[in-house]
């Protein structure tokens, strides 16, 4: 890291400095479809914070969301200086075009959360996630709140039903309204697109947040690519965690109707948690598994998308007014990435 | 050889349409899509698609110039009415521009014009947008020679559409409840019967005009789920909507206003333990009496609760009947599933492989 970047780090608030309930300022990078239709209504909802500015390299599309909330629009222009000064901001702009947004804030001081992928590949996000402190850098893996995965996660950790033997993932559908020109999606070089990136990732990162895993080895991969761009994946990967390891049937797809779940199989049940957020989780029992319990665990965590974001944005918030990370930090998402990565590259290689 | 668009071949009904026309002889079928994500499915499945926007008169030009019919399920959809607006109406505008000059062209309205919802015409704006859309449809096409079919759809079924799922999963749960026991007619139409109506557009020549694309004779929703019950190899079990009575629903009636403030009190204990002193001054019976209602208040809402956890739902809406301007003589809806049969991979899970002898898909 460059010394500049470590001068620049100790501007960032030191534990037991911030006030705690200070209102703290946010700025918006990107006016895309994720920023109007869900952080917007969403961060207008919480308390304690204002929004400074809405900044987008297209002028028109800043001026009309930031309209819409009555907040000033900005047109991000080549020098990035412009951008005032925030406490926090979100990042909404293409994954390759982040970079010099990173190395900005992180100077000033600034926490940032970031949309998914943090970053293009690992070492770039292992990079970005060393210019922050840990409270300061947060990654959209908002599923990481929906309640059913709170239970989960508890249900893994207090070893409720024994050791974790394996977990299978089925995720995606017969995607064939795209809503939207959504020409991104089918660049693969802008980092947006294919179905791993865009969606399996979350669920991946779901496997390896319940199981507590620090990494995520692709043992066999199967790939659809379609022009550069991955519409189906179906793999192996090898969860490691403090327990040991356990494995992941792991299947997310753009081209077919799936059962859109995640299960967790112990030694005499199986947990099911659908992929969409849910209060509710099934307990697959006796000898054919049809004997079926439902788990209902209300208040714990978010039923609906837009809970999810806002117990993604106050757990950030609440983290950067009291210098804790959350979990929602960046480098608690390195497993994920590395694994998302891991599994483009063995695929390429061997589709 | 007919070469027939289907635009907004990505969407749930022009996927399956698309797919279904495809083995029609005399028929080449074009797809066509705005990007290569919503044509992903389709081409998995060996079509070739085009791909751009058909509300640009440029690239319209280009997507079904060529084209003998053209057939228009595209949609804007973004849930901002002016945005959808302006949308619809300028893909149907270039669409006729665009399209081979004398060519017919359909255009895919809905029901929904009917308002069968209501008791009255009154059309939400789903409907009206269609309706004015179709009226300026018939309008562009009178000026530029083309033949225009409306054809207003039913509840569309078939293997893609989320309907169908819906039933079908219905039934594997075995807990079915129809309105009118189900003997209403369902406004349904299949994908088959939609393929059936373009087949004769493209090769019969009709006489243009406004169709209501419904199966005719209409099928009632019990013929529906009894077609799929016999699909799925499984019995149709029937269930009565429970009719939960609801301590609120009848507030008129003279002891409504007591079983009101009884509800209330019996979930507000605070209040019931300091009223409890009051109660002391009035006769025993009447104390007696209250405290009846109490008890029967708190067990109808306790009941009502369970109830309220096992009660069953009517599957589908009590739409009314719709009278239907049918397009001329089509087979029932079993023959025409067959003789227009869906061949693509949809397999729910890893082993069902699709049928593909590569791992990428043609992008042409």
């Amino acid at each position: 890291m460059p010394d500049s970047t470590m001068t620049e780090i100790t501007r960032f608030t030191a534990p037991g400095d911030a006030p705690v309930s200070r209102v703290l300022s946010v700025g918006i990078v990107g006016a895309g479809e994720i920023v109007s239709r869900i952080h917007l209504p969403v961060l207008s909802a919480c308390d304690g914070i204002r929004i400074a500015y809405i900044a987008d390299k297209n002028p028109e599309a800043a001026q009309s969301v930031a309209g819409s909330y009555k907040i000033a629009p900005l047109t991000a222009a080549d020098d990035l200086a412009m951008l005032p000064q925030t406490d926090v901001v979100l990042l909404a702009v293409p994954v390759t075009a982040r970079l010099p947004y990173y190395e900005l804030f992180a100077k000033r001081g600034t926490s940032v959360l970031a949309e998914k992928p943090l970053a293009v590949g690992a070492c770039e996000a292992e990079h970005i996630c060393g210019l922050y402190p840990e409270y300061s850098l947060a990654c959209g893996f908002q599923r990481r709140s929906y309640a059913s995965v709170v239970m989960a996660r508890l249900l893994v950790a207090g070893n409720w039903f024994g050791p974790l033997r394996s977990i299978s993932i089925s995720e995606g559908g017969l995607t064939t309204k795209t809503g939207a020109d959504f020409r991104f999606y089918d660049d693969a070089t802008s980092g947006g697109g294919g179905v791993l990136m865009d969606l399996g990732c979350h669920s991946l990162d779901v496997a390896i947040y319940i199981s507590n895993a620090t990494e995520a080895i692709p043992v066999e991969q199967r790939f659809v690519f379609d022009g550069g761009v991955d519409r189906e994946i179906d793999a192996h990967l090898t969860l490691r965690t403090v327990q040991g390891s356990c494995e992941v049937d792991y299947f997310v797809t753009w081209l077919r109707p799936t059962k859109n779940t995640i299960e967790l199989r112990f030694e005499n049940c199986t947990i099911e948690l659908p992929c969409r957020p849910s209060p509710d989780i099934k307990i697959h029992g006796g000898q054919n598994g049809r004997d079926v319990a439902s788990l209902v665990m209300k208040h714990a965590g978010a039923a609906t998308i837009y809970q999810a974001f806002y117990m993604e944005w106050m757990a950030f918030f609440d983290g950067v007014r009291n210098c804790q990370a959350s979990k929602f930090n960046a480098r608690s998402c390195l497993p994920t990435i590395r694994a998302v990565e891991a599994l483009y590259k063995a695929g390429k290689q061997n589709p | 050889m007919k070469r027939v668009a289907i635009l907004g071949a990505n969407g749930q009904v022009g996927t399956e349409v698309s797919l279904r026309l495809r083995d029609v002889e005399g028929i080449e079928v074009v797809p066509v899509a705005r990007n290569v994500s919503g044509s992903a499915f389709l081409r998995s499945n060996g079509m070739e698609c085009r791909h751009g926007r058909i509300s640009d008169p440029t690239e319209a030009r280009m997507l079904i110039g060529d084209c003998d019919v053209v057939v228009n399920f595209a949609v804007s959809n973004t849930a901002i009415p002016s945005a959808d607006r302006d949308m619809n109406r300028q893909i149907v505008r270039s669409m006729v521009a665009a399209a081979k000059p004398g060519a017919p062209i359909v255009f895919a309205s809905t029901i929904m014009i009917y308002a069968p919802v209501m008791k009255f015409w009154l059309p939400d704006s789903y409907g009206l947008e269609k309706l004015i859309v179709e009226r300026m449809f018939r309008r562009l096409c009178a000026a530029t020679h083309h033949r225009a079919f409306v054809f207003r759809l039913g509840h569309v079924m078939g293997d893609l559409q989320n309907i169908t799922n819906k039933i079908r999963s219905e039934i594997r749960d075995g807990k079915v409840a129809l309105p009118h026991h189900g003997l209403r007619a369902s406004n349904t139409v299949f994908t088959a019967a939609i393929v059936e109506a373009i087949v004769q557009v493209a090769q019969a020549a009709p006489k243009p005009g406004t169709y209501d694309l419904i199966t005719f004779p209409q099928w009632v929703w019990l013929d529906v789920y009894k077609y799929y019950a016999a699909q799925l190899d499984l019995p149709l079990q029937l269930w009565r909507a429970a009719q939960v009575r609801d301590p609120k629903s009848r507030l008129g009636s003279p002891g409504a206003l007591m079983r009101r403030s009884l509800h209330y009190l019996a979930n507000h204990h605070a209040l019931t333990e300091r009223l409890t002193f009051f109660l002391a001054f009035l006769p025993r019976s009447v104390n007696q009496r209250m405290y009846l209602r109490y008890l029967q208040t708190r067990a109808l809402n306790e009941i009502n609760a369970l109830r309220q956890s096992e009660k069953v739902e009517f599957c589908v809406e009590d739409w009314r009947e719709l009278r239907v301007r049918s397009f001329g003589q089509m087979a029932d809806p079993v023959t025409l599933m067959a003789r227009y049969p869906l061949r693509c991979a949809i397999g729910h899970s890893r082993s069902d492989e699709p049928e593909r002898s590569d791992q990428t898909l043609s992008r042409n």
